[in-house]
């Protein structure tokens, strides 16, 4: 057993401090950055009380539920900030980078002090994959919540599709890494070819209003 | 171990839906500031993540029956999409009315055709609640699909693209295939075989109707308000058929939602470019 709680406050007190002495956009990714690490515990929280109280058991939760729960908490803070902060676009791309990196950095922590990094092969993936997947999926909703706040569409209809495209695509990931063979190399591929996808839109939209 | 035959519809969906959002990047430069256009592309996406999900979980898990899973969020969002795309496309109507107009009331449906969508989509929700047992998923469903096929009928009201004779006919054609269906829960086989049978086959029907009044306000007549109403219409149809059907009948229903999603993006590419 590993004490999560423990972790975060090793990890993030730091983080804190540094706040401290950091200003302007540095200050804002270090805050979303530690949003997204508080995130991810509280995902946690919220999948093992679902394991818990409902028959799907541990690997049915890991693979159907888990992923719709997390992608909920990291999408709080996004609305958070689109709502009451009104935070611009470009802004709000950055946010939801270090909220994602904030989530997949505690989250690879965790597994490594759980399963150990002497495996190399297994690091990697942690990183490259699972990693860069929390990235891509809360940059892609915040790139759609921004097309849709300009074409004045923000709402619950626009909060939904955001929500389901990352749940699914999430999911989709899971799903495929679940079961050994050719899906989990093409599980693993998906988040950085996705990224690459991501990456283009990306340019086109900030190109298209340079 | 299911076969290859039981992944075509599927797989062809996937391939149509793949095929409809590269030309529907084509046409952004153009229509990306279009609501009506920017909802529909979503909607293509959440219908292609969702099907790749469906794939991929009967292709790895073949002997299990789908859990609550992410694809029901997207069949959510799909809903809620067509639905604002829908109520853009009435909404621009007010443009084209006479001083003092109201699109609203132009394209309210009345109280029995209210009545009559909301008791048509609570039927088909407490059928699903019969079958599958998840009534929690199936009312929450049932919601959105009460609120899609509202907004649907408002547009086919507004553009008229169908006459009373064919609301008659569509409404006695619902209430044919809910009483069918209702009374398969009551009755034995193999009285129940040919009663679900005989649904089926006034759902195949009833699709192949709209399918053929689509391509002709498409294709003949050139109606882009009516052609977009009715292209919607044989999805939301597709849909009504997919959950109602199994076997060879739900592989049909697939390929109609293909259909559908294939005249839809005709529709909503001349009415964003006329």
């Amino acid at each position: 057993m590993i004490y999560a709680e423990n972790i975060l406050l090793c990890i993030a007190l730091p983080l804190i401090v540094s706040l401290f002495f950091t200003h302007g956009n540095v200050r804002k990714y270090m805050g979303a950055f530690l949003i997204g690490m508080i995130m991810c515990l509280l995902s946690a929280y919220i999948s093992g009380f679902v394991v818990v109280t409902s028959d799907a058991g541990e690997n049915n939760t890991a693979v159907f539920l888990s992923p719709m729960v997390e992608e909920l908490m990291k999408l709080l803070p996004l609305i958070l900030f689109m709502i009451l902060l009104e935070t611009e676009e470009t802004m709000l791309m950055m946010l939801s980078v270090a909220i994602g990196a904030g989530f997949a950095t505690y989250e690879n922590c965790c597994y490594i002090l759980t399963s150990g990094a002497e495996n190399l092969g297994y690091v990697l993936i942690r990183g490259l994959a699972v990693g860069v997947m929390h990235i891509v999926s809360i940059l892609a909703i915040s790139i759609w919540f921004s097309m849709a706040r300009r074409m004045k569409v923000f709402d619950l209809s626009s909060v939904m599709v955001g929500a389901s495209i990352s749940m699914i695509f999430h999911s989709l990931y899971n799903l495929l890494v679940s079961v050994p063979g050719i899906s989990t190399f093409i599980g693993f591929a998906m988040p950085l070819l996705t990224a690459a996808l991501l990456y283009y839109i990306y340019r086109r939209l900030t190109g298209s209003r340079g | 171990m299911r076969s290859a035959y039981d992944y075509i519809p599927t797989a062809i969906q996937v391939i149509v839906l793949v095929i409809i959002l590269s030309k529907l990047y084509r046409l952004s430069p153009v229509a990306k500031h279009r609501v009506e256009f920017v909802f529909y592309v979503f909607s293509v996406v959440s219908a292609l993540l969702s099907d790749l999900y469906w794939l991929a979980f009967d292709i790895l898990y073949p002997l299990d029956r789908m859990p609550f899973a992410a694809n029901e969020v997207a069949e959510c969002a799909i809903f809620l999409s067509f639905a604002y795309s829908i109520k853009a496309v009435t909404m621009k109507m007010q443009s084209s009315l006479p001083e003092g107009g109201s699109v609203r009331e132009v394209s309210l449906p009345s109280k029995p055709e209210t009545a009559g969508i909301f008791l048509f989509a609570a039927a088909n929700t407490a059928l699903w609640i019969g079958w599958s047992g998840e009534w929690l998923q199936d009312i929450i469903t049932g919601v959105l699909f009460v609120y899609m096929h509202f907004q649907l009928l408002r547009e086919l009201k507004a553009s008229g693209a169908m006459s009373s004779y064919a609301k008659a006919a569509l409404a006695a054609v619902c209430i044919a295939i809910i009483s069918l269906e209702a009374a398969t829960f009551h009755v034995a086989d193999p009285l129940k075989e040919r009663l679900d049978l005989a649904a089926c086959i006034l759902l195949l029907a009833a699709g192949l109707c709209l399918i053929i009044s689509a391509y002709i306000f498409i294709f003949i007549k050139n109606d882009i308000r009516a052609s977009i109403g009715l292209s919607f219409a044989i999805y939301s149809w597709s849909l009504v058929f997919l959950y109602m059907s199994t076997g060879v009948f739900y592989n049909i229903a697939n390929l109609m939602g293909a259909v559908g999603f294939f005249l839809m993006y005709l529709s909503i590419k001349r009415e964003v470019l006329s």
